[in-house]
């Protein structure tokens, strides 16, 4: 059985005055296998974000099932929710969502506190990750000291520390400067050959090129999907280029 | 211009989580102001007897409330606009010009102008009444039935306020044209420091306010009380100042700095944010703090002062009608000149017909003495200390014949009376007294009555009854010898008796001289009882009113103050709660840490100034004393009761305003 499995999964937002509604998803079906690295790509509007925060048990679908590890997320009470997010999913967004108030090292412990972890524990953990993701020097420092690119390596090593199920990022090179796009994707490919299952949204061909399998997304419905196979990234860049190009002119893709 | 005056009435009701609040503070300073302008001003306290006091009392209560409202609207109008730069960007990028903003945000004061002075005066007339009626009663007077319109006072009001809006307009103004659209946009979301606590300054803190408390504790001298609790005073701002601030920062530093401890999940969160938020807002803790210490001061020695009055009264009057007479020595010894004195004053007293009744008629010796080791020595030098003790001496002729009853003394003998009980003179009766140069006196009794007109003070006084005072005269000087003379008069004939030297000018003959040419009667005091009841009424009372009206107004500032912190607060707090519910804080941990930070935040400036409170009541106390004010339990009872009633507000708007911080934080 597949690690997440999506199952006709519809979101319909209906406006403040139950007026019009508003199909964000109409019927998405998918799976991610433990240790894919899966890039969710589409236009302004697809449902990508949608999609996410529903995978996040941010947002309740309104039909369908989202089943990780075979729990089914819509089952879960409130008060469990959190704990579950905290426990499963690791979260890496565009605009890094880092604490003002905590330093770098306070920020990363801040899903382990909540989880009511001891300090030693955390320690222990916090170090290698912050060696691979090259921010062991700034742990003390405080996220207005540093560059973008190290705030969302920060961000993605308080995804991490603790070991979730699936790593969730939403547009994470969205603010980024070339360079440190650069950086974080290969450290992202890094992570996922440890074996880390990762699913992304994104709008960057960049970022989907590393990924190991593309999904589309058109007017709320999987559109197609690309496997890397044994394609390079500037392959695998290629095919995605294209497959926009047809998603833009309204068509239909063959394979 | 249609369009600027649109935009200024959807700017306002855009930002009625903040101008709501705003308005309510400038129309209830109008109307305070209102009210003690038009008391001030009403002809009602100009007719009244002793109505002077209050009425400088009043007009000295307006000008206070002038310029607290000034500074206070100020303050919370710039909460305001600090709020909507990044309004003002807004309109700015869409090609709207600074002076345009200027006309919208002149429009919006002027509203809030026009608004806060027809609700204020409006509210005001009200009210004034009210708190006629109300400053009336705590004067004991009785109330009249005409509403107040002071049209003066509406236009000193207008005329005020009108100022203040002038200025804060002003300060807007040049905010706004000082800053470029990009920094006015995104002046809310600027990159904060983490804050460095100077530990300096917070060990300064500590040690500040132990000094300060330690003077309030120790200090002994009532005169010198009064210059110390300046200093204390000082001490107690400054060291509030600092703990708040960098004493709060230095806490959490420690905390944070034990790992165990911060790296809980309760603790976390509240720590951490608590360092920032000390440092902006330690502040303005530190304000509330101290203006709540305002409130627990004033209401507690105000409503005791006022509370004391009718005690204060009966211990300075031994009789309704009170004369003093000074005498040359030789007259001093002169029984008849006594009695002849006396009964010149009955005479006049009866010629009016207010009915004298229960004489006294008592000649003293008043000797002021410090401690040695053989008893009591003569001193001259007279300080309201606690280490001086007084005596004053009546002869038993005298005594039996004011207070019919039938001593009889031999030399040597002396009964007592504690007048004043401060530090004991004697320890009960059969103690021998030995006071130089006046000699040994056995206590062989004590009575149950001694009228020391005049010798009111703070220091330990004993009244002694002696066979004869005349020989004693001369042995000691420095002091004026007095005979006094006290009546009661006729139920309803308190105030007919008025008092001069012209009431006792057919009875006695103020020229009389001795063979030496001084005059045998030097001087003349005298009192009514019922008139200086209601001078205290009218001065304590009035002096109450002002403490209860400012006090209202100091407390409704110091909770206006947290609710914006509060509010402003949570609208920074929303992305970050934000943050955290999608790292996986549930809403219950969410709603757990807020409330501790709130309570936190709420409790500590009226915890921190009911300890002011605490440590300065035995300095109050002092300074009460030096105005005859002896009324511990009723001092401890009003502070306590002023302390309930201040947590009592305090906690009603703690209620509201955590409701509308979790309304902000869960959006």
């Amino acid at each position: 059985m597949s690690m997440l499995e999506v199952r006709h999964l519809q979101k319909t937002y209906t406006t403040r005055f139950g007026g019009s509604k508003v199909e964000a998803l109409r019927d998405v079906n998918f799976s991610v296998e433990r240790g894919e690295y899966v890039a969710i790509m589409g236009e302004s509007g697809s449902g990508k974000t949608t999609l996410l925060n529903i995978l996040a048990a941010l947002d309740k679908p309104t039909g369908g099932t989202v089943t990780l590890n075979g729990r089914v997320l819509s089952t879960l009470r409130e008060s469990e929710l959190a704990a579950f997010r905290r426990d499963n999913l690791g979260f890496v967004f565009q605009e890094f969502n880092l604490l003002d108030t905590f330093s770098i090292e306070d920020n990363i412990y801040l899903p382990l506190v909540l989880s009511g972890k001891r300090y030693g524990e955390m320690h222990e953990r916090l170090l290698p990750i912050a060696k691979r993701l090259r921010i062991d020097d700034i742990l003390k420092k405080y996220p207005y000291e540093i560059s973008g690119g190290q705030k969302q390596r920060a961000a993605t090593a308080r995804a991490l520390i603790t070991e979730p199920q699936i790593l969730l990022a939403d547009e994470p090179t969205g603010a980024l400067d070339s360079h440190s796009t650069d950086e974080l994707l290969s450290m992202f490919t890094d992570v996922n050959e440890t074996g880390q299952t990762i699913l992304m949204v994104t709008h960057s061909v960049k970022a989907a090129s590393r990924a190991g399998r593309v999904l589309f997304i058109r007017d709320g419905e999987v559109f197609h999907q690309i496997y890397r196979g044994d394609s390079t990234s500037e392959e695998l860049y290629a095919k995605i280029s294209d497959t926009l190009t047809i998603l833009a002119g309204g068509g239909e893709v063959a394979e | 211009m249609k369009l600027y005056a649109r935009l200024a009435f959807v700017g306002i009701r855009n930002n009625k989580q903040f101008y709501v609040p705003f308005f309510f503070t400038s129309v209830g300073m109008t109307a305070v102001f209102y009210i003690m302008s038009a008391l001030a001003d009403s002809l009602l306290l100009k007719n009244m007897y002793g109505g002077r006091t209050a009425l400088s009392l009043l007009q000295f209560g307006t000008g206070v409330m002038a310029v607290f409202s000034l500074i206070f609207l100020y303050y919370t109008h710039s909460f305001l606009t600090r709020r909507r730069q990044r309004e003002f960007g807004l309109y700015n990028i869409l090609g709207m010009e600074k002076r345009h903003i200027a006309v919208i945000m002149s429009i919006e004061t002027f509203i809030t102008y026009a608004v806060s002075l027809v609700l204020g005066v409006g509210a005001g007339m009200i009210f004034a009444k009210l708190a006629e009626t109300l400053m009336l009663g705590i004067m004991n007077l009785s109330v009249g039935y005409e509403i107040i319109v002071s049209w003066r006072s509406v236009a000193l009001a207008s005329l005020v306020f009108g100022f203040i809006f002038a200025l804060i307009l002003a300060a807007t103004l040049v905010r706004v044209g000082r800053s470029d659209p990009l920094t006015l946009f995104r002046s809310e979301s600027k990159g904060e420091k983490p804050p460095h606590a100077n530990p300096v300054l917070g060990v300064a803190g500590l040690l500040l306010l132990a000094g300060a408390y330690y003077i309030a504790v120790t200090v002994e001298n009532p005169i010198k009380a009064m210059f110390f609790f300046f200093i204390a005073v000082l001490m107690v701002i400054f060291a509030t100042y600092f703990l708040f601030i960098f004493g709060s920062v230095l806490l959490c530093r420690i905390l944070k700095r034990r790992k165990n401890y911060y790296y809980k999940e309760n603790h976390f969160i509240s720590v951490s944010s608590m360092t920032f938020r000390m440092k902006r807002n330690g502040a303005g803790l530190a304000s509330i703090c101290i203006l709540l210490t305002m409130v627990l001061v004033t209401i507690t020695s105000t409503l005791s002062l006022y509370s004391n009055v009718e005690d204060m009264v009966e211990r300075e009057h031994p009789r309704e009608v009170n004369v003093s007479f000074y005498l040359n020595l030789e007259m001093m010894r002169d029984d008849m000149f006594a009695s002849d004195l006396k009964n010149g004053v009955i005479k006049a007293a009866n010629k009016i017909g207010c009915g004298p009744r229960n004489i006294i008629g008592l000649r003293y010796l008043w000797i002021n003495t410090e401690k040695t080791e053989r008893g009591f020595c003569h001193t001259n030098f007279y300080i309201e200390m606690q280490d001086t003790y007084e005596f004053i001496f009546t002869s038993v002729s005298d005594y039996n014949e004011s207070y019919g009853t039938d001593y009889e003394l031999a030399p040597g003998e002396a009964l007592a009376f504690r007048i004043n009980d401060g530090k004991k003179t004697y320890g009960g009766v059969g103690d021998t007294v030995y006071i130089d140069p006046l000699g040994t006196y056995k206590i062989v009794g004590e009575v149950e009555e001694f009228a020391a007109y005049g010798y009111d003070s703070t220091n330990s006084v004993t009244g002694l009854v002696v066979d004869d005072i005349g020989p004693l005269f001369g042995k000691v000087d420095g002091h004026e010898p007095t005979l006094y003379i006290g009546f009661d008069v006729a139920p309803g004939k308190e105030k007919s008796f008025d008092l001069s030297w012209f009431s006792f000018d057919e009875y006695i003959d103020w020229t009389a001289e001795d063979e030496n040419g001084s005059l045998l009667i030097s001087g003349l005091n005298w009192s009514s009882k019922t008139a200086d009841r209601e001078d205290y009424m009218s001065m304590y009372g009035g002096l109450y009113f002002i403490g209860i009206m400012l006090s209202g107004v100091f407390t409704l500032a110091a909770v206006l103050i947290i609710y914006y912190k509060q509010i402003t607060e949570g609208y920074e707090d929303n992305a970050r709660f934000d943050i955290m519910r999608k790292v996986g804080l549930t809403k219950k941990q969410i709603k757990r840490s807020v409330s501790s930070q709130m309570r936190t935040v709420f409790i500590m400036p009226i915890a921190m100034a009911a300890l002011h409170l605490a440590f300065a009541m035995p300095i109050l106390r002092r300074m009460l004393m030096a105005i005859y004010f002896r009324n511990d339990a009723l001092l401890y009872t009003v502070a306590a009761f002023s302390v309930a009633v201040c947590a009592a507000v305090y906690l009603i708007v703690y209620k509201l305003t955590a409701s509308s911080y979790y309304r902000i934080v869960r959006e």
